[in-house]
């Protein structure tokens, strides 16, 4: 109304005792709306729409009495222009540009009617405006024109670009919605209080229910976890919003051997063993202006189904323990025979054929050896390695054992030297058995791989930490530096080592070094390449009364 | 007079192996080639010592163990197992119900059992360390 006021002002008073008055009233009036102009687009940073719209008002306004100053009449197909920036605006702007073409047309309606009806005004038919007048005003609206239109590009660009934005965020939460739920793993998303912020399909097809049921809900009510030792009885229920990665990790301990995680849903009663991958949302609070939901710190917990791996895994443990059972009865009737003919047909056979029961017999051992070894590693390997721990006469198990391979030592032309310690050694917390299989271990290697000279053994008691050290050395070949340090290691060979009578599996001194550290001693190793090998290992005595409550808790001592 | 030895063992080789060996030592031996003929063979005629296999048809060690050890006309008989290497759950449980020692057959020639044999009925001892648990 103000915009009409003032065109209505501007050219409504052009008497001629006042045309000097009145051109200068019209500078003033074109110059102050210039001003308003040019103030509100460049310095006010930036127009709302209401503006935009006002100032088109004010722009069709000016034009609609320019048209009329400059040719005395509304007649002129200037007019017609009128509707351009009108249906231009009207096009760019949408719903709200409607104001703009009624607001126009009530102008051009309003100014038709006042031209037309009320002839009492006749001034505007004798336009007395200066050609520096007509120039201003020509550029004013121009200018204003122009600013006009390239506002309305520039927010439909803007516009458009937003739109593009829009259309990118959601491909790309489609995207990252597709690969989360086309995830083979199942994922989860839970706030601190166990609530479940997101769940992907497959962890929706785990619970047989859809995901909508899922997301909000307390996971307690859904399913538990539970950590299980390596035969999968549970042994804790774990709390997916406090466990730390560390303790998900950690999950080879000693004790209670190889332990998995049990996933039990409650509404479908389906049990999945799992691995967990746990990650903290860590989003920044002050930082994002996301709503608040989203950002509740929680955790990210990736799962995987390993059931079926876990049963192959037992599969092939429980293959190997099987095979070597079944390949025991075999080779115990071979060896019994063999042992059999060689006792008694050794005088009716020939060198040469004696030799083949020699050495028929010797691979007969070979694979007794293997077979035990590799169902020891088996054992070792499931966790299922038990010790059967007695108070054990130390220095006469050794004797014993000594004994048992002198000949062979003999047969090799080989001096065994042992010597039981003067001392009084007191007795041992040692599974006999197992600990007898790690001294023959040892004392072979030693009588195989010894060309000449001698062996060894020796026991020294060490009052201090209450611990026996057993020692076997050899003048065999020695070992060579970068081979020292594997020794122990499953399947390793020192190469280049002359063998004679028995192939090792390179498993021995793996299952010895196994014992000896369930015995909680320790097992070493010192060579001088080309001048023979000392192998030691330590077992604790009686006194230790720490490591005899320990076997006992572990239900491995027997008194 | 030569001591009875009841061999209770499915496998024809293994079973031969022995009686031959414990025949050569002097002793008699029956056999049995499951843990049924074994319980049988105990009740009719009872052995001086009777070895027992684990692994057998019908009956195993453990059950044919059950039955000597809960009668009383057989209960008195020494009973050695003949087991494996990684059978100590089984051995612990033989051992609970009253068997005297066991042997581990892959570990020993046929004369080693006979020679572990002959110490017990010397001596009235379970020989080595390797007998009892």
């Amino acid at each position: 109304m103000l915009i009409i006021g003032i065109g209505l002002f501007v050219n409504l008073s052009p008497q001629p005792v006042v045309q000097q008055s009145q051109t200068i009233l019209n500078i003033v009036i074109l110059t102050v709306t210039a001003y308003t102009i040019v103030y509100y687009r460049f310095v006010a940073p930036r127009w709302s729409t209401a503006e935009l719209i006002l100032s088109s008002i004010l722009v069709y306004t000016v034009f609609v009495f320019l048209v009329a100053h400059f040719t005395g009449s509304l007649q002129s197909v200037l007019f017609s222009l009128v509707f351009v920036p009108i249906l231009i605006t009207a096009l760019m702007l949408g719903v709200q540009a409607l104001l703009i073409v009624v607001a126009g047309e009530v102008i051009w309606l309003v100014t038709e009617f006042y031209f037309y009806f009320l002839p009492f005004h006749p001034g505007i038919s004798d336009p007395h405006i200066l050609l520096w007048e007509k120039l201003i005003a020509i550029l004013l609206v121009s200018f204003v024109a122009y600013d006009n239109s390239r506002e309305i590009f520039t927010r439909q660009s803007e516009h458009e670009l937003l739109e593009q934005e829009k259309e990118t965020i959601r491909l790309l939460q489609e995207r990252e919605d597709a690969i989360l739920q086309s995830m083979d793993d199942m994922v989860l998303s839970l706030d601190t209080n166990k609530n479940i912020l997101i769940a992907n399909d497959s962890f929706a097809k785990t619970l047989d229910i859809s995901q909508n049921e899922i997301i909000g809900k307390n996971y307690d009510s859904l399913f538990t976890i539970k950590k299980t030792n390596s035969v999968g009885d549970a042994i804790e229920t774990i709390d997916l919003t406090t466990i730390t990665t560390k303790e998900v990790e950690d999950n080879d301990s000693k004790e209670t051997g190889p332990t998995n995680f049990r996933l039990q849903t409650l509404n479908n009663d389906k049990q999945l063993f799992v691995t967990l991958a746990i990650s903290n949302l860590t989003v920044d609070l002050k930082d994002k202006e996301t709503p608040n939901d989203m950002v509740a710190p929680g955790r990210v917990i990736v799962l995987r189904d390993i059931t079926e791996e876990l049963q192959l895994e037992r599969m092939k443990i429980d293959f190997v323990s099987m095979a070597a059972h079944e390949l025991r009865t075999p080779i115990t009737a071979i060896r019994g025979y063999l042992s059999a003919l060689k006792e008694e047909a050794t005088t009716s056979l020939t060198p040469e054929h004696n030799k083949f029961l020699d050495r028929a017999d010797i691979a007969a051992n070979q694979l007794t050896t293997l077979m035990e070894n590799l169902l020891s590693v088996s054992r070792i390997e499931k966790g299922a390695f038990n010790l059967d721990v007695r108070k054990t006469d130390w220095v006469h198990l050794i004797g014993q054992r000594v004994e048992e391979l002198a000949n062979r030592a003999i047969e090799r032309g080989l001096q065994l030297n042992w010597e039981p310690p003067k001392e009084n050694i007191p007795e041992v917390l040692v599974d006999p058995l197992r600990v007898s299989e790690v001294f023959n271990n040892i004392l072979s290697n030693a009588i195989n791989y010894t060309q000449k000279g001698s062996i060894t053994i020796s026991v020294k008691y060490e009052p201090a930490e209450e611990i026996v050290v057993t020692s076997i050395s050899d003048t065999g070949p020695g070992i060579p530096r970068e081979a020292l340090n594997h020794l122990f290691e499953k399947f390793f060979r020192v190469s280049g080592v002359l063998e004679q009578g028995s192939k090792g599996t390179g498993l021995g001194l793996y299952i010895s070094k196994e014992i000896i550290e369930l015995h909680k001693g320790k097992i070493w190793v010192e060579s001088t390449f080309g001048e023979g090998t000392t192998f030691s290992f330590s077992v604790s005595t009686i006194h230790n009364l720490k490591l005899r409550k320990q076997f006992e808790q572990e239900n491995a001592f027997r008194v | 007079m030569p001591k009875r030895i009841l061999l209770v063992e499915d496998d024809l080789f293994i079973r031969d192996l022995y009686v031959r060996t414990l025949e050569q030592n002097g002793y008699i031996v029956e056999i049995a080639i499951d843990g049924e003929e074994g319980v049988n063979k105990a009740l009719a005629n009872t052995p001086d010592i009777m070895l027992l296999d684990i692994m057998m048809p019908k009956k195993n060690g453990i059950e044919v163990l059950k039955e000597i050890k809960g009668n009383d006309k057989t209960k008195g008989i020494p009973v050695f197992l003949l087991t494996n290497l990684g059978q100590e759950g089984i051995i612990k449980e033989a051992f609970n119900i009253g068997a005297s020692g066991y042997l581990l057959k892959a570990r020993m020639l046929p004369r080693d059992v006979a020679a572990h044999i002959n110490s017990y009925f010397e001596t009235g001892k379970v020989p080595s360390e390797l007998m009892q648990a």
